[in-house]
């Protein structure tokens, strides 16, 4: 509910402080975005405007850009599911326990809170072929991976990286949006005499579909300008298997100079994030808006 | 089957073992921080050997005294530390207030605004570091706190997190405010802001990590050591030609371990805060 | 010049430190690579540079981040006025206006004083872009960890050609029960294309046209590329999701490997207790033992001035004290990079630094002219890129070969008008 007739006052206060935050974000947000659209037009090696042509190079020519396109969206369909999948029952287990919650809190937060430059290093660690994690396969009478030196194996290996470290966002906010849900409901549910199962399909699940949604939505955001982990970690290799969309602007811009280039790969990164966040959006209102 | 329990306390599984399972996927979870911490006082050969030891053998403290009097990583810490505690606060604040305005009052192009706004989210951080970067040199603030700062003071996520509260805050208490004369941006901070303290602790750590994190734009917008930050530091041992795990993996532990004690001490009240901060 | 004259005379007067003196310096920036065998080097030439001219302040600024920082510096026009880097970085840039050349009367000296080909790479149309101190040859000496080869009793300098070598490290090649590999015999993963350069030109071909066009897909290309899938593919002596040389070597998993003398300084000061020898590659199939085109230069680390920096005196000045001989031969010792000053490389420095020596022998039978300004680090990127496909097995030499021949004519494109 917001104030309808704004007096004097009021105007003054909305417009004063507005204002400086608007000229802020115009500055530092839209200004660049917009410096980067225009230079898309322009290739900066010569100076010289070229129209679209760089746009064309980047859909018609290069043949990097479909494959980053495609690690990226490989990625993402990692990445999303394996924090919100298990972040949703960690949670719901979670709000159930009371003896040690809080340490288990930590445990799954500690990650999410560690800048992913230091934590890329001790994957870094656990990837090699003398690593941890080979050393647990071979306990087990399992063969040796070679994880991110593999073709195959690097982006999965990656993703699953990414969603280990970050799970405990998706658990926590799930824990938030579980206490939210008021008691009279699982009350009511019960003595239909639901399973529990029953219970978390049919009115947990349902509850939190908002929550779901904008985990969705703001996580596809994130993933899908995934750079970090990349960049410590595998350089876009081996042969290009995880270079994706941000990782490619990254090379154009700052490794081939090709700031123009980079700039249009980007104004088409921002159209297909758009594009998928409102497709998102659209899904989950019909879905769930009842 | 006990089917009484409010949210279905009991599923299958007996209580303990659940617990037990729920403390082992923590634990797991958390492993590789362990491992970082314990593989930190390590030597290079150890860390090289083929079969990796869990404890320490020998342990020594030589990373650490490496990365400190071989490089500055005091000074890193000391900017990571500056940079994180204003660009935080002043998020916090631009954000608090353009929430309240976008929450609680109606005026000509505000929705245009606010999904102006929102849109942005969208734009590739990446793409605006070059443009962001002539700006900032156009202003000649390279290499100064100040391009570290300003340019994360402001937060699009954060702005909508405090819209989606502010929403919930009854118009009462601020006609209440109102009619005992007081002035607008007074309403704000006396009496929003404190009623905001959860989605304002909730912004605030997660701000800090952000920036204490923080890793491409630091990059770019500094050229001397005495302005680089940790995560800078942790990424230029990576680069040289191959991985100084020896010196990397002290350096990233001394670079978690205050956030981890902030976020320990403060725990009760960030979960707390997320819960009642209406994100979702 | 007065200006010099009258500091001198105050450092006379007031001594160093005076801070009336301190008014009068002027400053020179310098920004280069902060890794453990560029930096105490340099630092210590700054101090000697300072003693002699103390009317010149070098203001240092070593970082990690060299290549990221690089092109938005480049791009606002805020370089340094010294800048210490790869010509891989900014041979793009040659043609397009932005860098400012050398000289001419420094451009003469660097031509007399250099060795001819380190100034192909920071050369278009005649004029010189930067000053070329030290040079990244494709290697024609091979490093070998020699306990994994007394272990395995086995004598790398024995081979006599190249299949006899490849069969040797078959020798130190070590698998596990399920046939992954546990220790490579020649890991050949590090910049292969430093690799694929030399052999490219031993086998009589070129990298590029004079219009920067790929002209290594010929049969030459064929051969160089079809004798880099073998080590993998028929030797079975490296592999790539085993680990990288640089890695594996640094943990004594790699027998032998063929990267270069900076790799060797290195080790010596970050890995001493892995004891290297030295073997020169041996000829490879089809070419004979006198053959003289073992060395590509692939590129060159140049100091390149700005706008700003050329116009002050102490920048040449400085670059004149680095381009001494026994400076550039001291540099190169610790370093363990090549020296581009000629004089250089017979003083004592270079010739007894057991790491170095070997590769000064491997000189005479260098290649002065191969178009180097055409290799930008995205074309590097993209002939590793040729490399590790058919190193993987995931692409045939003839495929690998024009899919690059595409790629790298994109490239190249761009840097001519």
């Amino acid at each position: 509910m917001a104030q309808s007739k704004l007096n004097r006052a009021q105007s003054r206060f909305v417009w004063m402080s507005l204002t400086p935050i608007l000229i802020y974000l115009v500055t530092f947000v839209f200004y660049p975005f917009a410096t980067s659209v225009y230079y898309s037009l322009w290739d900066f090696f010569w100076d010289e405007f070229v129209g679209l042509a760089n746009y064309k190079e980047a859909i018609f020519e290069d043949s990097a850009v479909p494959e980053a396109l495609k690690n990226t969206l490989i990625y993402a369909a990692i990445r999303i599911p394996a924090t919100i999948i298990p972040g949703f029952f960690i949670a719901l287990a979670l709000n159930r326990i009371l003896v040690g919650r809080g340490f288990m809190i930590f445990g799954f937060f500690a990650p999410y809170i560690t800048s992913m430059v230091a934590y890329s290093a001790i994957f870094l660690y656990m990837f090699s072929n003398l690593g941890l994690f080979n050393v647990v396969l071979q306990a087990l009478g399992l063969p040796a991976q070679p994880f991110i030196r593999s073709v195959d194996e690097a982006l999965p290996s990656l993703a699953l990286m990414d969603a280990f470290k970050n799970v405990g966002f998706d658990v926590l906010i799930f824990m938030a949006a579980l206490q939210n849900i008021p008691r009279s409901l699982y009350d009511a549910t019960s003595i239909d005499g639901a399973s529990p199962w029953q219970t978390t399909w049919f009115v947990t699940i349902p509850l939190v579909a908002p929550t779901i949604l904008f985990l969705v939505v703001i996580i596809s955001i994130w993933t899908i300008q995934v750079f970090e982990p990349i960049y410590v970690l595998t350089q876009g290799g081996p042969l290009g298997s995880t270079r994706t969309v941000v990782y490619k602007i990254w090379e154009a811009a700052f490794s081939a100079g090709r700031v123009g280039y980079a700039a249009a790969l980007s104004v088409l990164l921002f159209l297909i994030v758009g594009v998928i966040s409102i497709v998102q959006l659209r899904i989950g209102r019909t879905k769930w808006e009842y | 089957m006990a089917r009484n329990s409010y949210l279905g306390k009991a599923v299958s599984l007996p209580r303990a073992s659940k617990w037990l399972l729920m403390a082992i996927i923590a634990l797991l979870v958390s492993f590789p921080l362990v491992w970082m911490v314990l593989s930190s006082f390590k030597t290079s050969v150890e860390l090289s050997r083929a079969i990796p030891t869990f404890w320490p053998e020998d342990a020594t403290l030589s990373g650490y005294i490496y990365i400190f009097n071989e490089m500055p990583f005091g000074r890193y810490f000391l900017n990571s530390t500056i940079v994180a505690v204003a660009s935080t606060i002043l998020a916090v604040f631009t954000s608090a207030l353009a929430g309240y305005i976008f929450a609680k009052f109606e005026f000509r192009w505000k929705n245009i605004i606010f999904i102006a706004i929102l849109t942005s989210m969208m734009m590739p951080g990446t793409v605006m570091l070059i443009p962001r970067y002539i700006l900032v040199s156009w202003l000649g603030w390279t290499d100064t706190y100040w391009a570290l700062i300003i340019p994360q003071g402001i937060t699009v996520f954060g702005i909508f997190m405090m819209r989606q509260y502010m929403h919930g805050i009854p118009l009462d208490y601020i006609d209440a405010a109102r009619v005992d004369g007081m002035g607008e941006f007074g309403i704000f901070t006396q009496i929003i802001l404190p009623l905001c303290k959860p989605p304002i602790a909730a912004l605030a750590i997660l701000s800090f990590i952000e920036s204490w994190n923080s890793l491409l734009w630091p990059l770019v917008v500094t050229s001397s050591p005495d302005m680089r930050t940790l995560p800078m530091g942790i990424a230029g041992l990576a680069t040289v030609h191959s991985p100084l795990l020896q010196y990397m993996l002290p350096a990233a532990t001394i670079s978690v371990i205050p956030i981890i004690i902030v976020f320990a001490l403060f725990q009760r009240q960030f979960v707390n805060a997320m819960t009642s901060a209406g994100l979702k | 010049m007065k200006f010099r004259t009258l500091s001198a005379a105050a450092v006379l007067l007031f001594g160093l430190g005076g801070s009336a003196f301190a008014q009068a310096q002027e400053k020179v920036t310098f920004m280069a690579f902060d890794v453990v065998n560029f930096r105490g080097a340099l630092e210590e030439f700054i101090t000697e540079f300072e003693a002699e001219n103390p009317d010149v302040d070098i203001v240092a600024n070593f970082t990690p981040q060299l290549f990221n920082q690089f092109l938005p510096l480049l791009q606002a026009g805020n370089l340094d006025d010294i800048t210490f880097i790869s010509s891989a970085a900014f041979v793009p840039f040659l043609a397009s206006g932005r860098l400012t050349p050398v000289p001419d009367d420094f451009t003469a000296k660097l031509k007399e004083d250099l060795y001819p080909a380190s100034l192909g790479p920071v050369s278009r149309d005649g004029k010189v872009y930067a000053v070329p101190y030290n040079y990244y040859p494709s290697s024609g000496v091979i490093m070998y960890n020699e306990q994994l080869w007394t272990d395995a009793g086995i004598d790398p300098s024995q081979a006599k050609t190249w299949e006899e070598f490849m069969q040797l490290a078959q020798g130190v090649t070590k698998h596990d029960a399920s046939g992954k590999m546990t220790q490579a015999g020649f890991s050949a993963q590090q910049e292969q294309h430093t690799i694929f350069l030399a052999w490219l030109l031993q086998m009589g071909g070129t990298a590029f046209d004079e219009n920067g066009k790929v002209a290594f897909n010929d049969d030459a290309g064929k051969a160089a590329l079809q004798q880099y899938a073998d080590i993998f593919q028929k030797w079975k002596v490296d592999d790539y999701e085993f680990s990288d040389t640089i890695t594996g070597f640094n943990q004594g998993q790699i027998a032998a490997t063929m990267v270069g003398p900076w790799y060797d300084s290195i080790l010596a000061k970050d890995h001493p207790d892995i004891h290297v020898g030295h073997v020169a590659q041996p000829p490879l199939p089809g070419v004979s033992a006198d053959q003289p085109d073992y060395w590509a230069i692939k590129e060159v680390w140049a100091h390149l001035v700005s706008a700003d920096g050329a116009k002050k005196d102490g920048t040449w000045r400085f670059l004149e004290f680095l381009l001494r001989p026994e400076i550039a031969a001291r540099w190169s010792a610790f370093s363990g990079e090549m020296p581009t000053v000629s004089k250089a490389l017979a003083l004592p420095e270079v010739t007894d630094t057991v790491y170095i020596a070997p590769y000064v022998d491997a000189l005479k039978y260098a290649v002065t002219d191969n178009l180097t300004e055409y290799l930008s680090s995205d074309v590097l990127k993209e002939m590793d890129k040729m490399l590790e496909s058919v190193g993987r097995g995931q692409a045939t030499v003839d495929d690998a070969l024009t899919n690059a021949e595409v790629e790298i004519n994109r490239l190249t494109a761009r840097m001519e008008r």
